[in-house]
Formats: C-alpha cells, sequence, structure tokens
C-alpha cells in the first residue's frame, strides 16, 4: 500500500511537522510515521473496510497531530552544552586577565598593545565560533581529503615562501602574519576526523595512514615546530586508536615511533643531556639546566595567594606565550594554579563526555581530535610550566598571547559546541537505508 | 474495562524497554505487541509512541536503525542498548516495590 499521495494522510504528517521547528528530522519523522500508518490502513483494509474509512481510523487511531508534533519537538531540539561553553568562557577570561597584567606591568616593553590586539582576536574569533556553531559541520566531511591535501600545500608553500619570526614560520597576508604551523594540527585533525569514519584497517590501510601522520610530521620537522608536531602526533593517534584500528597496528606504529625517537636522542649526546635537564636542572644552572632553574624558583617563590604584579622583567623569555603558566602561579599564587588545573580537567572530562552522547561518527571523531589537541596543550604547557617535563614547549590553549592560536581554539570550540547542538537533530544512522543495516 | 491514561503515564518507558529487551521491534509491532500481552488494555493513541522512542533514543538508551528490502516497506526498527538495559533493571525494582506496596493496602485477597 501507498498512502504518500494521499491528502488526508499528507495533511496529517505536514500538520505533525508543523511543530517540529527543525526541518531536517521532519523526513525521517513522516516515513515513519507513514509506515505506521500504512500498516493500520492495510490491516483494516483485510478486514474489509474501504480504504478511505480505514484511513480515516487510522488518523484517530494515531492521535492529534498537534499533541504528537509537539511532543516531537521536545525530542529533536537543538542543544547547548552550557557546562563546556561556560568552562570555555572562563579560561578564556582568565587568559584575557593574565594578558592583561603583563602587558600593564610592561613585561613586554616592544610589544605594545597586547591585550587590545588578544580582545581584537577573541572579537573575531568568537563571532568565528558561533558561525560555526550553527553551520552544519557534517558538510565538512566529504571535504576531509581536499581539506588535509590544502593544508598540506600551504604547508611546503609556507616552508620555502613563509616570513621567519624569532625561529617560527608564519605566512604573510599582507598586514596579517598567520602562524599557519601552530593551525594546522587543528585542521588536520579535522580532515583526520572524516577520514577515519570509513577507513579499512588492514595493512594498505595502515600504510596510508601512516603516510598521513608522516608528511605532516616531516614538515614540522623541517620547520623546528615542536608544539605543532606533537599535537599532531597526539591527535593523529588517539583518532586512529578511536576509529577502529586494531591495539597491535597503533602499539605497533607508535613503538617504531618511540624506537625512532630514542634513537634520535642517542644519536647526539646534547639531546639526551636536553631532554633530562629538567630532572635535576641544578647540574648545570648556568646553561642547559638555566630556564628550568628559573621556572623551579618561579614557582617555588609563588606562595600560596601569589606575589601580585611584582614579576621580574627578563627573568623569564616568552611569558606570554611558552612561559605564561609560571607567571600565572607566580602572580595569582599556587591556590590559583590548583584552581586553574581543576577547571583544565573539568573542561576535558566535559568534552570526552560530549564525545560520548554523539552518535554520528564524524561528529565524536571531531570532538575527540579537538579534546586530544586542546588537552594536550593545556597539560603538556603546565607540566612544563611547572618544571615536571623536558623543554618542548606548546602554547597554552586560551591562554598564551597569539591571534592565530586564539582564533583556532575558538574555531575548535564553535565546532564541538556545534556538534553537540545537532545531537538530537540528526537520526543516529544518517538517511533511512534501503538495505539491512548490521548491527 | 478501560484504564485510567494517567495510571499508564508513569510506566510507559519501563513497557517500551521490557518490549525491546525481548528483541528489535518497529513502532508498528510495538503497539500490537502490547495490546496483545495486555488483552487490549493499553490502546493509547499510537502516535504518542514515537516521542517517547525518540526521546530514549537521544538518551541512548535505545538505538534505532532503518531496515527492508527494496520495494517493500523501510521500517525504523529499534533496539535497547546497554544503556537502556541498565535503566530497564532500575526502573523493574522501583515497579515491583510501588506494586506490591499498593497491593498490600488497597488488596484484598492477594497473598
Amino acid at each position: 500500500m501507498n498512502l504518500e499521495k494521499q491528502a488526508e494522510v499528507t495533511a496529517y504528517l505536514d500538520a505533525v511537522c508543523a511543530h517540529v521547528r527543525y526541518r531536517e528530522v521532519h523526513e525521517q519523522i513522516q516515513l515513519e510515521l507513514l509506515s505506521h500508518i500504512e500498516s493500520l490502513v492495510e490491516e483494516q483494509v483485510a478486514e474489509g473496510e474501504s480504504e478511505q474509512a480505514a484511513i480515516q481510523k487510522a488518523l484517530r487511531q494515531m492521535g492529534d497531530a498537534v499533541v504528537v508534533g509537539k511532543q516531537l519537538h521536545k525530542t529533536h531540539q537543538p542543544r547547548t552544552e552550557w557546562g563546556l561553553f561556560g568552562l570555555v568562557a572562563l579560561i578564556v577570561s582568565i587568559g584575557m586577565l593574565t594578558i592583561y597584567s603583563i602587558q600593564a606591568q610592561g613585561l613586554l616593553g616592544h610589544f605594545a598593545a597586547l591585550f587590545q590586539k588578544s580582545l581584537l582576536w577573541l572579537f573575531i574569533g568568537t563571532a568565528l565560533a558561533t558561525c560555526l556553531y550553527y553551520y552544519d559541520y557534517r558538510k565538512l566531511k566529504k571535504h576531509a581529503g581536499r581539506i588535509y591535501g590544502i593544508v598540506i600545500l600551504v604547508l611546503v608553500l609556507s616552508h620555502f615562501t613563509g616570513v621567519q619570526v624569532n625561529g617560527k614560520t608564519f605566512v604573510s597576508l599582507g598586514m596579517v602574519q598567520i602562524d599557519f604551523i601552530g593551525i594546522s594540527p587543528y585542521l588536520l585533525t579535522v580532515a583526520l576526523a572524516g577520514l577515519f569514519c570509513k577507513w579499512t584497517w588492514d595493512t594498505v590501510g595502515v600504510a596510508k595512514a601512516f603516510g598521513l601522520l608522516m608528511l605532516p610530521l616531516v614538515i614540522y620537522y623541517m620547520n623546528f615546530d615542536k608544539g605543532a608536531f606533537l599535537l599532531y602526533l597526539v591527535a593523529f593517534f588517539l583518532l586512529m586508536t578511536l576509529s577502529g584500528a586494531k591495539r597491535y597496528q597503533w602499539l605497533g606504529m607508535a613503538s617504531a615511533f618511540g624506537g625512532f625517537f630514542a634513537l634520535f636522542l642517542l644519536s647526539e649526546p646534547y639531546r639526551m643531556k636536553r631532554m633530562f635537564t629538567f630532572l635535576n636542572p641544578y647540574a648545570d644552572p648556568k646553561g642547559a639546566g638555566w630556564l628550568h632553574v628559573q621556572i623551579h624558583e618561579t614557582i617555588a617563590s609563588a606562595g600560596w595567594w601569589g606575589q601580585g604584579f611584582t614579576f621580574p622583567a627578563h627573568w623569564l623569555p616568552e611569558v606570554h606565550t611558552d612561559m605564561i603558566f609560571p607567571y600565572m602561579v607566580y602572580t595569582f599564587g599556587w591556590v590559583f594554579g590548583a584552581i586553574f588545573l581543576v577547571t583544565v580537567l573539568m573542561l576535558l572530562y566535559r568534552m570526552a563526555a560530549t564525545a560520548r552522547v554523539i552518535k554520528e561518527p564524524f561528529g565524536r571523531n571531531l570532538i575527540h581530535g579537538f579534546t586530544g589537541i586542546i588537552g594536550f596543550g593545556l597539560l603538556w604547557n603546565m607540566l612544563n610550566g611547572s618544571g615536571l617535563a623536558p623543554g618542548y614547549y606548546v602554547a597554552l590553549p586560551f591562554i598564551s598571547y597569539g591571534g592565530s592560536q586564539l582564533l583556532i581554539n575558538l574555531v575548535a570550540t564553535g565546532l564541538v559546541l556545534g556538534v553537540f547542538r545537532r545531537k538530537d537533530l540528526i537520526p543516529s544512522d544518517g538517511r533511512p537505508s534501503l538495505s539491512p543495516e548490521k548491527t | 474495562m478501560q484504564v485510567n491514561k494517567e495510571l499508564l503515564k508513569g510506566s510507559t518507558v519501563t513497557l517500551v524497554l521490557s518490549l525491546l529487551d525481548r528483541q528489535p521491534m518497529y513502532g508498528y509491532e510495538m503497539i500490537k505487541e502490547m495490546e496483545k500481552l495486555s488483552d487490549g488494555i493499553f490502546a493509547f493513541k499510537e502516535g504518542t509512541l514515537y516521542p517517547i522512542l525518540h526521546a530514549l533514543e537521544s538518551e541512548g538508551l535505545v538505538e534505532a536503525f532503518w531496515m527492508g528490502e527494496e520495494g517493500a516497506r523501510r521500517r525504523k526498527y529499534y533496539r535497547i542498548t546497554g544503556a537502556g538495559k541498565r535503566r530497564l533493571r532500575e526502573k523493574r525494582a522501583e515497579w515491583n516495590l510501588f506494586s506490591s506496596s499498593v497491593n498490600r493496602i488497597i488488596g484484598e485477597g492477594i497473598l
């Protein structure tokens, strides 16, 4: 029986959907209700009713379209993860306060208007994040391969034509210089999230994935960007592990990596020394251990409630980026540092919990990838900033000064909130399929 | 005899999860099964089953999948998840406590 063209049935279905504001679920609801109505009508007709009478009876049995529609609307509403939003807002505010105090103290005299620039980027980033919040992120999935290609292309181009500032390569766009290498791990995470949705993890698949891993890493290595290197490594292994790779596959790849890294360290004695200086910086306090000693003393002298705005100029380099955490602890105290750590852990817990309720694989991958990248950045920077890790520095997401960095972290947050927003708007397995689904 | 709708309200989730605990089903099938098992007592407006199912799906207690060969009718099936099974256990315990307590007070000749 096919009642799709029956005026009464169509009117009923339309009346139901009129109360469901989000159009994306209309098709699914109509198909499901239609199949129910058709079954009811079939049953009546088999018992000898005329089709018209059967339809009327079936619709009565379905119940008031307004009631059904309103109840369905309640379920299919966009959701906002206010907890996640609030935590990010809190962390960003802490960042802005810190940048303001660094500027007000004149710790980076040559670097004027640090705070104003951050504010501008915060504004731009929030606007972009808002757009992405409303954007149907699923559209990005089919561009995953293209995104990967373009990112690699720009990375290669910037390697040869980029502007060097303090040993970092920037892409120059007239007025603004973009830390493209710095934001590229995030973009590649989007690409991997899409590519790994339906990845076949056989030998060929693993080999291809290995290529996807190595290509950016080589570029990062050639540009001496340890931050991007580490972030991409973390995002890659996280997504690989969570998207169906067998344990021996990712463990194998990771241990090959570990072995290579060990060789790399052992091949040059100074690398070993640098790597493990943080364990005993006082062995060489004027040389390799200098920065670690400074960090130790900064943290040690902070006290429970901080030293206020008395941070000595030139005491630590890069207090506005890599070394912003020891500055924060020194200025605002150990208690503040602990509160900050708890806030960060809450944020990461929240993000992981958000991923768990997303059934759509691309969206879930996106959240997992960003959780890994942002989480690693936050924790690794704090470890380094407390002298508890070797000095491979990354920026502190949302806090460290840097327009591109702030922008990309806000954009990632916007995407995560956008995925969560649509969690009840998207049917679990996308379009209804014609063939039986596997369980 | 008809059952007051208000009485049914609190237990629809338990009923739906119990049905799906046996096997995956689509909406129409669930209505029929419920009618059969309750001797026609639970004859409610069928459209209101879907908001319940969709809400359970968004809570992760059930999951949905479409099935049907080409040409035949495609149907949206629901199946219970691990979280759904846990919820059902709680709901069952709650119901047993509730119903036995009510029976103790109003019951006549109940052993």
